[in-house]
């Protein structure tokens, strides 16, 4: 372990003392051990660290609270040692803790989705806080409450507090989870990978959000994450969790501008980064297409909230024009809801585009292509092994209850291709492909970490030996160490048997990695469609513009201004002239330059 | 407003539903060969007793069954008028028992209400039974509560019913002095409701509730424990730990809520296997319900009576169905907003 404390002196005492903490789960040798942390008031301490790295448990531990099985083995933490009386958390029995939870300290989580009560209003939920730790009537709490869903960027916190949760965006709900967090005005808020489930300029809107509120009530803020981009921007210390094991902490400006332990520098090297500075290519044309999608519209209907009431349509993808050229990837960048993973399935033919678009695919060059919207069965089968789709969360995308080899002979199987034995010898070799070994077979998914499922995942989209996959957020779920093997993995596999990738994703740093060509969507739109290198360096549409610089990097020395990120691209009425709205339409996509389209006036 | 007009809009599916399983019923019990009258006259013709064959004829046109089947069921339903005008179930008339020699209504009268007394019993039982040990076994999961409440629980899912009512009248009446076999005091049949005779069908309805619901509420208890289980391993649940709230308001108030919708939307289910389960059990204890006459319609084909009590129980079953739905709609703004969802 690295220190480099440099801030702790005797005369202010640190309103959180973490000391010699241990924890583990039954029997089992320990998870945590020995780790060290403190932090000051007003201050914000990162715990950063890989997945397994025990930074969730170890924050959860604070409030106790932890899955059934975890034990706190040793240690204390000292809250607020210069009060009269200060509280050892981890020797408070169970009821002077819960006055301490929600009220002293309180918890934001990573998901967003689940983290709220889906049958209860929100308000009601972030009232319950005032009526649990200060007495509060309920309307009285209410007054409250709205007030701090002003706070936080609810721009009808009426509707806010009526509202149940599935109403919401992620976003919106993540702002909710901040206030039921900050109503009680806490001196320690634990944010646990709070933006991690977030698109860049949301995400940025959470941080500035957490920073405003912490200048405004002076509290401290621990802040949990894998992302260092994240760190440098906002923490004062940072903490370096590895397996359970403090390996470097100290200020910020020290641990990510110099790093000392090799693992800190070995972080930093795995963070993905947007190339600064390339001498941008020329645009060739496309020769050889795999697959093309032409003015692609889908229009879904949302049922009226009665019975009787009128249905509501939202348009998804308007317009949507693209080729895939073989053997090359072709990426769609954007924020959720921008109808990227809409676009994604209709190219497989699991969703169908509203009538009017066209989508052809050739199975190899030049033959005559066929039309996926309208496949006949045996077509469908043969077009079904050539597109093969890899999904954002290895966690459920596996059955838990089948062996790896059911799972990777089940195309083969459905396909009716070779005998038992043959697909056996098939899944071992696919195992091998993606880098697992072949004595894995007879196992199930739970055994295997995140990263391994995407191999298995990847693995399985291989079986038929496709000619196109459709990575929808392929490594979204995964940590940064992990995301940068499984994007060699897939740039291996590509350049190994000529597939040929639509990859969809929100991260701009994955992105300009893998990618031949980009395009970039906003609400069912592309707005601008270059080469990574032309796009990353030389972005022409202000949203564009935005989502590049909502991108937190790890570098101390760039800071970023969160405030005006957070902002992103603004209302479309706002933009440039050129590029602005008018009316309810955008200006049309527009070549401006050999191979860069951007929706600007010509 | 949401709710009544839902309910409304529920209620008229319901009335339609209903049309269609009395359809159903009817052309079933007509696919066997022959029918009740035919049988007896094919009897009474090997016997020779020429003479009672007037009778059954005049029955035969006075019931309308020498008409086709599709006119038979109008008549039946009371859409088609018959010899006397429309006289059929909407009417009020339920028919006439060939078996018993009988009116339908005279017949299923009395037994309808305890049937529906009976059952209703039962299901409040699986309910006030199930609902506490459910939560129990799974806030206490993997401890010696869950185990033993496991243990009962499977205890009664693999008892048979019967065998449950011949222990419990046994020893029910040995210890408790439960009274043995029916619905009431023989005294009190047929007399009108006083304080002594609800006093006498309650203290009756012990041990037939108990046996008719154990395994209802065994099964039940089971599955509220795994889905409790599966909700509280959900965020939400410590995002509720992390605000403060005491552990057993953490449990009703979230999870619990959200474990129930499985439960309410079984009301419908629960009604008609009690109903068919509870006809065994209504021969052993003697309980007056409408199980044995069921059977025996159903043996001799006994048109009327039969169809008339398989159209009570789709009946039982669809109100079941539309109550839960009802409930499900209040219980889970998901559902109410259905469509107003992201």
């Amino acid at each position: 372990m690295i220190k480099r404390d440099t801030r702790m002196n005797a005369d202010t005492a640190p309103l959180l003392q973490v000391n010699d903490l241990s924890i583990g789960f039954g029997d089992q040798p320990p998870i945590i051990t020995d780790v060290n942390f403190s932090i000051n008031r007003g201050e914000t301490l990162a715990l950063v660290g890989e997945s397994g790295s025990g930074k969730t448990i170890t924050c959860r531990s604070l409030l106790r609270v932890l899955p059934r099985a975890a034990v706190i083995h040793s240690g204390t933490a000292v809250f607020d040692p210069k009060a009269s009386a200060p509280v050892d958390l981890f020797n408070l029995s169970e009821k002077d803790l819960r006055d301490v939870r929600g009220d002293r300290i309180s918890m934001i989580f990573q998901e967003p989705m689940h983290s709220l009560s889906p049958l209860h209003r929100i308000g009601h939920q972030v009232a319950e806080v005032l009526t649990l730790h200060r007495g509060h009537s309920r309307t009285s709490a209410k007054v409250e409450v709205l007030e701090k869903f002003r706070r936080v960027g609810f721009v009808d916190p009426e509707r806010a507090f009526a509202a149940y949760p599935f109403e919401l965006s992620g976003g919106m709900r993540q702002r909710a989870m901040i206030a039921m967090a900050m109503i009680a005005r806490p001196e320690l808020l634990i944010a646990d990978e709070p933006t991690t489930a977030l698109d860049v300029t949301t995400q940025a809107q959470v941080l500035e959000l957490i920073k405003g509120l912490q200048e405004e009530t002076g509290m401290a803020v621990i802040f949990v994450t894998h992302d260092l981009g994240v760190v440098a921007n906002i923490a004062d210390q940072v903490c370096v969790l590895r397996k359970g094991r403090v390996m470097e902490s100290g200020p910020t400006d020290i641990v990510i501008g110099a790093p000392a332990h090799g693992y800190t520098k070995k972080l930093l090297a795995a963070a993905p980064a947007i190339p600064h500075s390339a001498e941008p290519s020329k645009a060739r044309p496309v020769v050889d297409p795999i697959l093309q999608l032409e003015g692609i519209n889908k229009t879904f209907v949302s049922r009226a909230g009665t019975f009787f009431g009128k249905n509501r349509a939202v348009q998804a993808v308007q317009n949507v024009s693209l080729t895939v050229e073989r053997g090359k990837t072709f990426a769609i960048v954007g924020e959720s809801g921008s109808g990227k993973s809409t676009v994604a399935n209709i190219a497989l033919g699991a969703t169908s585009a509203d009538a009017g678009g066209e989508i052809r695919y050739w199975a190899e060059k030049g033959a005559l292509p066929v039309d996926v919207a309208h496949l006949d069965a045996s077509e469908r089968r043969s077009f079904q092994r050539e597109a093969q789709m890899v999904f954002q969360d290895p966690f459920s995308s596996l059955s838990p209850r089948m062996q790896i080899i059911d799972i990777l002979t089940e195309p083969l199987r459905i396909h009716g291709i070779g005998t038992r034995k043959e697909q056996k010898e098939r899944a071992a070799e696919l195992l091998e492909k993606v880098g697992l070994d072949k004595n894995m077979l007879r196992r199930f998914p739970h055994a295997f970490s995140g990263g391994q499922r995407q191999r298995l995942s990847i693995a399985r989209a291989l079986a038929l030996n496709p000619s196109l996959l459709v990575c929808d957020e392929p490594t979204s779920a995964l940590d940064l160490s992990v995301q940068m093997q499984v994007l060699e993995l897939l740039e291996k596999i590509r350049d190994d048997f000529g597939l040929s990738y639509l990859f969809i994703s929100h991260d701009l740093a994955v992105v300009a990695r893998i990618a031949d060509e980009v395009a970039v969507m906003r609400q069912g739109q592309i707005v601008e469609q270059a080469a990574p290198d032309v796009l990353f360096t030389a972005p022409r549409h202000p949203y564009t513009k935005a989502l590049i610089a909502a991108c937190l990097e790890a570098d101390v020395s760039q800071k970023i201004n969160l405030q005006t990120v957070a902002l992103g691209a603004g209302d479309p009425h706002t933009w440039p002239e050129d590029y602005a709205m008018q009316g309810s339409s955008l200006p049309p996509l527009i070549e401006t330059e050999p191979g860069h389209l951007v929706r600007v006036n010509p | 407003m949401l709710i009544l007009r839902y309910s409304i809009y529920r209620f008229i599916t319901m009335l339609a539903t209903l049309v269609v399983v009395s359809a159903l019923v009817f052309f079933i019990m007509n696919l066997p060969p022959g029918d009740y009258l035919s049988n007896l006259i094919a009897e009474l013709r090997a016997t020779g007793q020429a003479d009672g064959i007037s009778k059954v004829e005049f029955l035969r046109v006075e019931y309308s069954l020498d008409q086709p089947l599709w006119k038979q069921y109008l008549i039946w339903m009371g859409f088609w008028p018959g010899p006397h005008g429309f006289s059929g179930i909407i009417q009020g008339d339920f028919g006439w028992s060939f078996e018993f020699d009988r009116p339908v209504a005279e017949i299923v009268g009395g037994a309808l209400w305890l049937t529906v007394l009976v059952n209703v019993a039962a299901v409040l039982f699986v309910y006030l039974v199930a609902l506490p040990l459910g939560v129990l076994a799974a806030a206490k999961s993997k401890t010696w509560v869950d185990y033993t409440s496991a243990f009962v629980g499977y205890l009664g899912l693999a008892t048979p019913n019967f065998l449950l009512a011949l222990i419990l009248f046994y020893y029910g009446h040995k210890y408790l002095n439960l009274p043995i076999g029916g619905l009431m005091a023989p005294e009190f049949e047929g007399q009108p409701m006083s304080p002594e005779k609800i006093k006498s069908v309650l203290l009756h309805l012990i041990i037939p509730t108990f046996v008719i619901g154990t395994s209802g509420a065994a099964a039940m208890m089971q599955r509220l424990r795994a889905n409790l289980l599966d909700e509280l391993s959900k965020p939400y649940v410590d995002t509720a730990r992390a605000k403060g709230v005491p552990p057993v308001k953490a449990i009703l108030k979230y999870p619990f809520r959200v474990s129930l919708n499985p439960l309410v939307a079984d009301i419908g289910n629960l009604l008609p296997s009690l109903i068919s389960g509870s006809v065994l059990v209504s021969v052993v204890l003697g309980l007056q319900t409408i199980g044995p006459a069921l059977l025996t319609a159903l043996k001799s084909q006994d048109q009327f009576l039969a169809g008339f009590i398989l159209l009570f129980v789709a009946a039982l079953t669809l109100v079941g169905t539309m109550i839960s739905d009802v409930l499900l709609v209040l219980l889970d703004p998901r559902i109410r907003f259905g469509g107003r969802g992201k």
